[in-house]
């Protein structure tokens, strides 16, 4: 079954442009799920007071606190559906709010990636695998 | 998926309703939830004293929730009851953050939720800015909270395997996240209080209070077996975990593999390792298999007849059992060195094992005399 809301949909729309900068920051959220699985960086609050990205700051402190599963999924989108931020930024929390998700559930870095992605749209998506892919091969 | 449970929200609910919001409006709102918050862990149980608060109660939203909770309604009618008050509206009609903040609250203390957790849940219906405060304004508060836990310990298999699992906390942090707090806290219930504190400290003040009031809860709840069943689940999960180390050991033995040298294992070292097994007293052998972990024991499989394997699996638990044959699965063909020093490895610990703590210089273990001999000839290989 999938949910259909006009106003979901017109707060999470933006340009093909804006969409550009989302796989950079989607490097980002993986590299830092990267460094906290490996214990270089612990999602703790002092190591986390240089984090710039407010929602995925906060995302972290709560999975500091051994949050996750179901009651992580619940606040984060109970933030995400009051948040007060449209177009590029308003995805960008999504993203983040998955990469959280991610890092709770000790996803992997593959899975990650899968699960992220597509919130660039399926034809970048594919292309980055893909690309993935050929980089792995080689 | 998040984005499956944002879109129904939109769909139940509508797009939150913008008010304007005065900071006067927004302070009480937060100040009510901190007192929800107070009033549900001070009356517990009492059903009697909550009604008195909803009684007491202006607002009806509040007054709504507290009613509801007195009255021991079941999650699933708590919604029913906010949309026949009127409060709220279904079908993509625009609803307002703050109703939809009691009945989420209300819904999360009917299904027994922590009331910490519930308050993270309800202060996220204000906003990031304000979730983010009130966040540094509970951990303030966990700290303070004076929650003591006496000692309690139940044996099993993660009080077996404890230290080890603690050995690696990034695993352990993870394992506790994927196996949610009431479980974990239902297997850490029959660990030592020395285990639980090290445990504690890896996640933060919030998680910690709410962990170890789980644990108290869990000590009046459950009975030995359920606590052990709830280790066993636990340690299954961790075991479940790539750990840490191996994945790194992984990277450097693809170097190493080209290098070292596949021996066949000695028949010699086979035949003393069982007949120290065979001669050893269980009572012992228990001791010493509870010293050495998983992996350890699957390596001590390798070099040792059947009729060996059969007394030393006696001698553990099922779950443990299960643990063991998968480490079997996972590990590599392994060289004559490493058989031997596994084998060597396992003579050490028997011997602590047979030591006692009492222990005066000079003074000899009183081991068999076959033993002690098989013992000998062990570690005196090369």
């Amino acid at each position: 079954m999938i949910y259909w809301n006009a106003d979901l949909a017109a707060k999470i729309a933006c340009s093909s442009e804006d969409m550009k900068i989302l796989p950079s920051y989607i490097d980002y959220l993986v590299d830092s799920a990267k460094k906290i699985a490996q214990g270089v960086m612990l999602p703790d609050s002092e190591q986390l007071s240089s984090e710039k990205d407010d929602f995925f700051r906060y995302g972290l402190l709560l999975v500091s606190e051994g949050l996750s599963g179901e009651i992580l999924e619940e606040i984060l989108a109970v933030l995400l559906y009051v948040s007060k931020v449209e177009g590029i930024e308003f995805l960008k929390q999504c993203v983040a709010a998955e990469a959280i998700l991610s890092i709770a559930n000790g996803e992997d870095e593959e899975i990650m990636i899968r699960k992220l992605l597509p919130y660039c749209g399926i034809d970048a998506a594919l292309d980055t695998v893909a690309q993935r892919k050929s980089e792995h091969a080689d | 998926m998040l984005i499956e449970r944002l879109a129904k929200m939109y769909v139940q609910w509508g797009a939150p309703k913008q008010s304007i919001e005065s900071d006067r409006r927004r302070n009480r709102q937060i100040q009510a939830v901190r007192e929800f918050l107070e009033i549900i862990q001070k009356t517990g149980e009492n059903r009697k004293e909550l009604f008195e608060v909803s009684q007491q109660s202006k607002r009806k939203a509040t007054k709504l929730s507290y009613l509801l909770l007195a009255s021991d309604t079941e999650p699933a009618a708590v919604r029913d009851s906010f949309l026949r008050s009127g409060l709220l509206f279904k079908g993509q009609q625009n609803n307002k953050p703050e109703l939809l903040m009691w009945l989420a609250g209300t819904e999360a203390c009917a299904r027994g939720i922590h009331p910490y957790i519930v308050f993270l849940i309800m202060s996220a219906y204000s906003g990031l800015e304000a979730a983010n405060s009130e966040f540094l304004w509970l951990r303030e508060r966990s700290k303070l909270q004076n929650a003591k836990l006496t000692e309690y310990i139940v044996p099993g298999d993660l009080t077996d395997n404890i230290e080890e699992a603690l050995s690696e906390p990034l695993r352990f942090k993870r394992t506790i996240r994927i196996a949610g707090m009431p479980l974990a806290a239902s297997a850490f219930a029959g660990c030592s209080l020395y285990y639980i504190e090290q445990i504690l400290a890896l996640v933060g003040p919030i998680g910690s209070f709410i962990l170890t009031e789980m644990i108290a809860a869990a000590r009046k709840r459950l009975i030995s077996d359920e606590i052990c069943t709830a280790q066993q689940a636990f340690l299954d999960l961790y075991s479940r975990q790539e750990s840490e180390s191996s994945t790194l050991d992984k990277g450097l033995m693809t170097g190493m593999e080209a290098f070292e040298e596949s021996s066949q294992p000695d028949p010699d070292l086979i035949r003393t390792t069982t007949d120290i097994i065979m001669s050893a007293e269980a009572k012992i052998l228990k001791a010493t298999l509870s010293s050495m972990s998983d992996n350890e024991i699957a390596s001590l499989l390798r070099c040792i007849e059947p009729i060996a394997h059969e007394r030393l699996l006696s001698l553990i638990s099922q779950g443990r059992q299960r643990r063991i044959l998968t480490a079997i699965q996972h590990t590599d063909n392994v060289t004559g060195e490493k058989m031997l020093r596994d084998a060597q490895l396992f003579a050490q610990k028997l011997l602590s094992s047979y030591a006692p703590r009492n222990l005066r210089p000079g003074e000899t273990l009183k081991i068999p005399e076959l033993l002690r001999n098989l013992i000998s000839s062990l570690l005196g290989r090369e």
